[in-house]
């Protein structure tokens, strides 16, 4: 989509008007892609293709992430965007375009990963020692030696995250990577606020303890 | 304030109130805890991804989305006709109860005027029957009448009548 169609669309986004609702509900009702989805539930697709340009990125990275293939997270964004679009009218503008994004998704890569492991196709994190798979094509380029310990770094990262719960692996890529607060984590995979922040410790700790030669080598 | 909770601020890089500082001032453990989580929070930065979504991505999407929207018309097509077809089988199960209905009642009057003929007839034929006989016994009795004015001139006469009269 083109600058001057998502101008064009953002231009004549009208508000509705506030009832005197909670804070969290008002921002949500006036987040620009929940007008977005609101106008599209009435029929305008152009909103849906800007909100499909304006998400694939941060939720192509999720997804790689929560599932560590770049080929099949991309067809797990696709599956989210057409859940989205088949779920359409059951949307509601309660929650931020986001939340609602993020749960759907989520729960788009459990059930890969859940699918996987029932065919015994469990992907490894670990998979290609001799070759990893091709996360970017900057990591298997040679490099100085800062480069190699970056990627050494990131490699362990990634192994780490890899390692955790699928919930608590999602709840932190979430929290640290999409910059969601506990309420749409929560809301994304079902959980109170509590239990999330209690979820997300759990992870944190495990982390922590993961990578403790790194942290306390102070190599990070 | 105990280390639990100083540790879960500290883990999900909430503000440190009062308390919590205090606490971190007399706990060494808490103290190397907030450093490691620092130091974390930049490692986990160093998995940084880069990619972009391809262009068959969103043409994928895109699509997709004709797919679905495709199948959205399809299933339209498929509700009118649903709501087309409902009423013709409903008129023709109307059709079918009506035309039935006519045959039974065709088929019900034609027997009832069948057997109101039959009866009319028998009793055509009975009524007719009874005038033959009132007839024929008006017949008879102007033979008997007859007989007897024949019968008393002679004996022969009388005999002949007590032998009818010993052998009815
Ligand atoms: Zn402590």
């Amino acid at each position: 989509m083109d600058a001057a169609r998502e101008r064009a669309c953002m231009m004549s986004m009208k508000l509705s008007p506030v009832p005197a609702a909670e804070a969290a509900r008002e921002a949500a009702r006036s987040d620009a892609d929940t007008q977005l989805m609101l106008r599209f539930q009435e029929g305008e697709e152009t909103c849906f293709e800007l909100l499909v340009h304006r998400h694939s990125r941060p939720l192509l990275h999720f997804l790689t992430r929560m599932v560590a293939s770049p080929q099949v997270s991309e067809e797990l964004v696709q599956e989210s965007f057409l859940r989205i679009y088949q779920a359409r009218q059951r949307y509601r503008p309660e929650a931020r375009f986001s939340t609602w994004l993020y749960r759907i998704a989520t729960r788009v890569a459990l059930n890969h990963l859940r699918k996987c492991r029932k065919d015994r196709f469990a992907i490894s994190l670990n998979a290609g020692e001799d070759g990893e798979p091709v996360w970017e094509p900057a990591d298997q380029a040679p490099g100085t030696e800062e480069d190699l310990l970056r990627r050494e770094r990131a490699q362990r990262v990634r192994r780490a995250i890899g390692a955790l719960p699928e919930r608590q692996r999602a709840a932190v890529l979430m929290h640290k990577y999409q910059g969601l607060d506990y309420r749409a984590i929560g809301e994304a995979l079902g959980l109170s606020q509590a239990a999330t922040k209690s979820l997300l410790f759990r992870a944190y700790e495990t982390l922590r303890e993961e990578l403790r030669d790194l942290l306390e080598g102070g190599q990070a | 304030m105990n280390c639990k909770r100083v540790r879960q601020i500290i883990s999900l890089q909430e503000p440190l109130d009062h308390r919590s500082l205090q606490h971190l001032e007399q706990c060494s453990a808490c103290r190397a805890v907030r450093i490691q989580q620092e130091r974390l929070d930049t490692l986990l930065e160093s998995w940084d991804l880069q990619t972009e979504p391809s262009s068959r991505l969103l043409a994928s999407v895109r699509a997709g989305l004709g797919h679905e929207q495709a199948a959205a018309r399809r299933d339209g097509l498929r509700w009118f006709l649903r709501q087309v077809q409902l009423p013709m089988a409903g008129a023709r199960r109307g059709l079918a109860w009506g035309v039935s209905f006519c045959l039974v009642l065709i088929a019900t009057t034609a027997t009832v005027h069948h057997w109101q003929a039959v009866r009319q007839q028998r009793q055509a034929a009975t009524a007719a029957g009874a005038v033959q006989e009132l007839q024929a016994l008006d017949q008879d009795s102007e033979l008997l009448q007859t007989w007897d004015m024949l019968s008393s001139d002679g004996d022969a006469g009388s005999k002949t009548r007590q032998t009818y009269q010993a052998t009815p």
